[in-house]
């Protein structure tokens, strides 16, 4: 692994894509801030634009940083860089999930805070965290199918199938009576449930990243 | 170690529908070698081997005394590529390409940098995607040469140019001649591109290597007879000169003969047939290419002007 070049890609990545995701934070946060007003459609408004724009967010990142720079043939201006196709899976796999982890992270940790501080019951952080999870699970999933296969057909349908996942995901979780009977309660509660789905998400996510690496490592040439 | 820049032994690579036959191919360092070919026979095939971007399905590569793919790290540090089918990010200036190679390669010169952005008229502060075609292409050529690698690799670099953007990127390439330390192997459909800069120029057609000498060999050995045939001759007999005798264009009882290796024993040979030659013409590298590429593909055909076998 070259470890200078996959920084050196990972920087330009986040070169090209800062101003889109200083967008879709303060979009994100805005949508958190809908959660304040003391009103059920703006409770409502907030989860779902907060859903929408954390979801973009990865879209944009995985099309646009690996499926538009192959078509567009930046790829091509890549490829006579000293970097072996593992190195640019790397960047894209590491570099994507950093650069979208930064809106991730400041939208949940927003949300999380305000749930905290506010009259919002702290019974709903569980399936904040656990949904936010997902939602970076899905990331890496569409960034390992971007990279792996570089096919925009097949970019787009995973995509669409991890947007239908995750509302399965969410309401399957939000119906656990483990996660429902504590939901609208002054307390979050971590329980062994709330663990379990955690540990299982976060080892999806490095079986993803794993596989996607170990099929790009084989891979000796670019085309 | 030896003293090629790029060597390709028995390439092949199989396609569904295209196949790139057993190519050897030899770039001694320092040279610049014009890599000639039709559409769809094999140049950006070849050069995404050499580069490591594709590997072959037989055969050896080696660039820069090093084996591609497995090198192509190590080798890619000391060499530029540039095609046609690059682009660079149209969101950003040519400022920001600049600093992102400049921050790769360490051999980056800023002050040929800055000659190659006022030679070629380009704006540093100009988003790529508002350049023309001619801008684009330079653009690309500018962050390769001022990384000064030892051995440039430039598929099309000129395809698509209009005329004056065409003699500029040429004559930088001109230009890099005089550093006799760098090799540059560059493909073009344009037979006046090459002719103009190269000292080795090698023919591709459907995927097989059909000729590769150096620049002087070609136009001095090719040359056209202009002949005149006495009417009850229906057939020049090829005799001993088999493999020089290219083609033949007939209008009655005058022919147009393209000969290659030509040496004055061909005009006594002809003459003892009756054959007498009026002019022996030159070349141009153009129509040196036309009858080797008809050559190889149909063999030594004696036609009629209108198209009718003798």
């Amino acid at each position: 692994m070259n470890t200078f070049m996959v920084n050196k890609l990972i920087q330009k990545d986040w070169q090209l894509y800062r101003l889109f995701i200083l967008i879709y934070t303060l979009l994100g946060i805005t949508a958190s801030g809908l959660l304040l007003i003391p009103a059920t459609f703006a409770f409502h408004a907030g989860i779902v634009i907060l859903v929408t724009v954390l979801i973009g967010a990865s879209a944009h990142i995985c099309i646009s940083s690996v499926v538009v720079e192959k078509k567009e043939f930046q790829l091509s201006f890549l490829m006579g860089l000293p970097i072996k196709p593992l190195d640019y899976a790397l960047s894209k796999l590491l570099g994507g999930l950093f650069i979208y982890g930064v809106c991730w992270l400041s939208v949940i940790v927003f949300t999380a805070a305000i749930i905290l501080v506010t009259d919002l019951p702290n019974g709903m952080l569980p399936l904040l965290l656990l949904c936010a999870v997902e939602l970076f699970l899905a990331t890496a999933i569409l960034l390992g199918i971007g990279v792996v296969t570089g096919s925009e057909p097949a970019t787009i349908i995973c995509l669409v199938l991890l947007n239908l996942l995750f509302n399965l995901f969410m309401f399957s979780v939000a119906g656990l009576s483990e996660i429902n009977q504590y939901l609208w309660t002054a307390t979050a509660v971590f329980n062994s449930t709330f663990w379990w789905i955690i540990v299982a998400e976060i080892s999806l996510l490095v079986i993803v990243l794993a596989l996607s690496i170990y099929i790009k490592s084989r891979q000796r040439c670019f085309l | 170690m030896n003293d090629f820049a790029i060597h390709l032994e028995n390439v092949s690579k199989k396609f569904n529908y295209f196949e790139l036959n057993k190519i050897n191919l030899s770039l001694p360092k320092g040279q610049i070698m014009g890599f000639v070919g039709a559409n769809g026979a094999g140049k950006s095939t070849t050069i995404r081997i050499i580069m490591g971007l594709m590997k072959a399905d037989t055969g050896s590569v080696s660039v820069m005394d090093q084996y591609m793919p497995e090198r192509q790290t190590q080798i890619k540090h000391n060499l530029g590529f540039t095609s046609e089918e690059m682009r660079l990010y149209g969101g950003k200036d040519l400022s920001w390409h600049i600093n992102f190679i400049k921050s790769i390669y360490p051999s980056w010169d800023d002050r040929y940098a800055a000659e190659l952005v006022e030679r070629f008229g380009l704006n540093l502060e100009q988003k790529i995607k508002q350049f023309s075609k001619g801008q684009h292409i330079k653009a690309q050529l500018l962050l390769v040469l001022a990384r000064k690698p030892k051995l440039l690799v430039l598929d099309e670099p000129t395809t698509g140019l209009d005329p004056v953007a065409r003699q500029e990127v040429n004559a930088e390439l001109a230009q890099i001649l005089r550093d006799e330390e760098r090799t540059v192997l560059f493909s073009s459909h344009n037979t006046a591109d090459v002719e103009k800069i190269s000292d080795q120029i090698a023919f591709i057609d459907r995927g097989r290597m059909i000729d590769c000498q150096d620049k002087e060999s070609f136009l001095e050995n090719w040359r056209k007879l202009q002949l005149e045939i006495p009417t009850d001759i229906q057939t020049i007999e090829k005799g001993a000169f088999e493999d020089n005798f290219m083609q033949i264009e007939r209008q009655g009882s005058m022919a147009a003969l393209v000969c290659r290796n030509y040496g004055p024993e061909i005009v006594e040979y002809l003459s003892k047939q009756n054959i007498k030659a009026h002019a022996i013409d030159s070349m141009t590298l153009e129509e040196i290419f036309l009858a080797n590429v008809n050559y190889q593909r149909y063999g030594f055909n004696q036609q009629q002007g209108n198209g009718g076998e003798v």
